[in-house]
């Protein structure tokens, strides 16, 4: 290969990335069209694209009401609705990528460092004790958000010897921590009493109470989160040959790992504060992905965030209409039907995955 | 680039690791750190990379001291191989040596013609062109690590540090490399760093060697004056013969005996 072979070689492959990337954005702008237009009112295509076309979006956003029953049900309940799951599912897919290339483990994931469990613990005790002064669906985002951190903040800490982050002692703090936090979550639900029902709702993961002002409130999380992760893509691509490598490349190992965390953290702690648990997502993109794409982070963060957001917006659309007039919890099809799946790629694949 | 280590000490708790290591490697010099394992080399490799911290001491380079550097701008100057470690990831082998140009990019940029013309230039050195596009899980041990090689030269490192650079490496790629690192050596002023325990190829291709034994330098300087029988014998306990050969324009190191052998070959197998 001489350099213009070289040249050509990757200006290819840049051009196959692009191609995906724009792919998979279509996919994702049909998929949450699709999903909007799909429920027991039957609704178009066409009347969806008139809805968010209309001055009713903007108005409906800002927390006015639609001009007709119709935009009503797309702008009001639908889209919101779609585009939250795809916020959810970008975030949970990114974090698990993320989390994966840094810790060099398969079975990491946004929920690995215990933040889920901290999350459904912050949430339980809201549920159960109630809201003095917050509409109760805020008063449960805020406080599983900040028992996410809680948690992050105590698993880090605990795992930094010397000044050094130890990865295994990361992890298994991480699950001695989730194990303190889900017994909590359980003495919630001993103590609960017709709040019980709204607690293992809560922990299955659903997004029924989607509306705007959460979109909004998801959107700067998810924002900082991702570029804290996407800065650090080429780093991480080091980090996976091996940490004294990527410190003789001139990584600040111990820099990079801290950001990561944080920003997966931060994208994964505000999308359960609205959607509950919903597993699987985390682990079945990325590793999908790296089938497919090879190991590079540049490529692998950017499509897990719209896979993963592609996979949310059809599992839900799915959670509502399989059962269709009940609404299954999300998180119940993602690992139902993403399981299976798993499993199947695991025998077929996994020398491509590289674990 | 001038690399001057004085005073340097490092250990584990209470456990000593190396005591008062100090030395001065020059540009364009090929400097061996040879001596048994458990002496120290590969740690003091890594202190001068500054992936250790050095417990008393300091490093200079060129007069200044290296921990007024960040991460990437020692990794500017600075490249290293360091010992072959396990890859589990399916990168390619142009992907892995372009790793060799992270300290000179910044995070959002992507790598120039500038970058793939010094990349193509380190690959052709080691001999791993023709498998550019290839994964680098599918390689042989000792492509792999002539791809790291290439990585550390990617670089376009003022210092090259080397741990046990030719480990896995067939017989004539050792040589080559060797003679790729001397050549890139003196046409760009390298200061070449090598941990080997190899006595034949570093008598062969250092300019000086620094001796470790116990934690400590026991002789330091050129090839000539320091690695003679006595020096040899002390560091390895063997008995071992060094002359110059002209045949290889350098020193030819003999080994003929150990002198802790406790197994006495001969009469009668009693293993």
């Amino acid at each position: 290969m001489d350099e213009n072979e070289a040249i050509g070689y990757l200006n290819h492959r840049a051009a196959v990335r692009t191609a995906t990337i724009v792919g998979l954005l279509l996919a994702l702008v049909v998929s949450v069209l699709w999903s909007t237009a799909t429920g027991p009112t039957d609704i178009s295509l066409g009347q969806v694209l008139a809805a968010i076309f209309s001055g009713d979006l903007i108005t409906v956003i800002m927390g006015g009401n639609a001009s007709n029953v119709i935009n009503t049900i797309i702008l009001e309940l639908r889209l919101p609705r779609a585009i939250l799951a795809a916020l959810v599912g970008g975030s949970l897919a990114v974090a698990g990528c993320a989390l994966q290339g840094i810790f060099r483990n398969p079975m990491a994931s946004p929920y690995v460092l215990g933040v889920s469990s901290g999350a459904a613990f912050g949430a339980s005790v809201v549920i159960v004790l109630g809201a003095a002064f917050l509409p109760i669906n805020f008063a449960i985002a805020i406080s599983a958000f900040a028992f996410s951190f809680i948690t992050l903040f105590v698993v880090y800490g605990s795992s930094i010897v010397n000044g050094k982050v130890q990865v295994e002692t990361l992890l298994l703090a991480g699950i001695a921590v989730g194990a303190f936090f889900s017994a909590m979550t359980s003495f919630m639900q001993y103590i609960a009493e017709e709040q019980l029902q709204s607690i293992v709702l809560w922990m299955m993961g659903g997004l029924w109470n989607a509306n705007w002002s959460q979109v909004m409130v998801v959107i700067p999380f998810m924002v900082i989160g991702c570029t804290l992760m996407l800065l650090h893509s080429r780093p991480l691509n080091a980090m996976m040959i091996g940490e004294e490598h990527a410190m003789v490349l001139g990584v600040d190992v111990n820099r990079v790992r801290s950001r990561v965390v944080i920003g997966a953290t931060l994208v994964t702690a505000a999308a359960v504060s609205f959607s509950g648990l919903i597993g699987f997502v985390g682990l079945i993109i990325p590793h999908m992905l790296r089938i497919v794409l090879g190991p590079d982070h540049r490529i692998l963060l950017p499509t897990s965030i719209l896979a993963g957001a592609v996979f949310l917006v059809v599992m839900d659309m799915l959670a509502r209409t399989v059962m269709s007039p009940v609404e299954l919890p999300v998180g119940i099809l993602t690992a139902a039907l993403g399981a299976p799946f798993f499993l199947y790629l695991l025998r077929r694949r996994r020398h491509a995955m590289g674990w | 680039m001038d690399v001057r280590v004085s005073d340097v000490s490092f250990g584990y708790r209470d456990k000593t690791i190396l005591t008062d290591i100090g030395f001065h490697a020059r540009s364009g010099e090929i400097v061996g750190i040879l001596g048994p394992n458990g002496s120290g080399k590969t740690t003091t490799l890594k202190i001068i990379n500054r992936l250790l911290k050095a417990r008393t001491g300091t490093v200079l380079l060129d007069e200044e001291d290296y921990n007024d550097l960040g991460r990437k701008q020692l990794a500017q100057k600075m490249g290293m191989v360091p010992q072959m470690s396990q890859i589990n990831f399916p990168f390619t082998v142009l992907d892995v040596v372009m790793m060799g140009r992270m300290p000179s990019l910044e995070s959002f940029k992507s790598e120039g013609e500038d970058d793939v013309r010094i990349v193509v230039d380190a690959m052709n050195r080691t001999g791993v062109t023709e498998f550019a596009d290839r994964e680098i899980l599918k390689l042989s041990g000792g492509e792999r690590q002539r791809v790291i090689i290439a990585r550390a030269l990617a670089q376009e490192p003022q210092v090259l540090l080397l741990d046990e650079p030719t480990n896995h490496l067939d017989v004539n790629h050792q040589l080559d490399i060797l003679d790729m690192i001397s050549c890139l050596a003196k046409e760009r002023g390298i200061t070449v760093i090598f941990v080997s325990h190899d006595l034949a190829m570093a008598a062969r291709f250092c300019d000086r060697v620094i001796l470790l034994r116990d934690s400590r330098i026991l002789a330091a300087g050129m090839v000539a004056d320091v690695m003679t029988p006595e020096n040899i014998g002390r560091v390895f306990d063997i008995e071992a013969d060094v002359v110059y050969d002209p045949r290889i324009g350098g020193h030819r190191v003999t080994v003929i005996r150990s002198l802790t052998s406790h197994w006495k070959g001969g009469e009668g197998d009693e293993r």
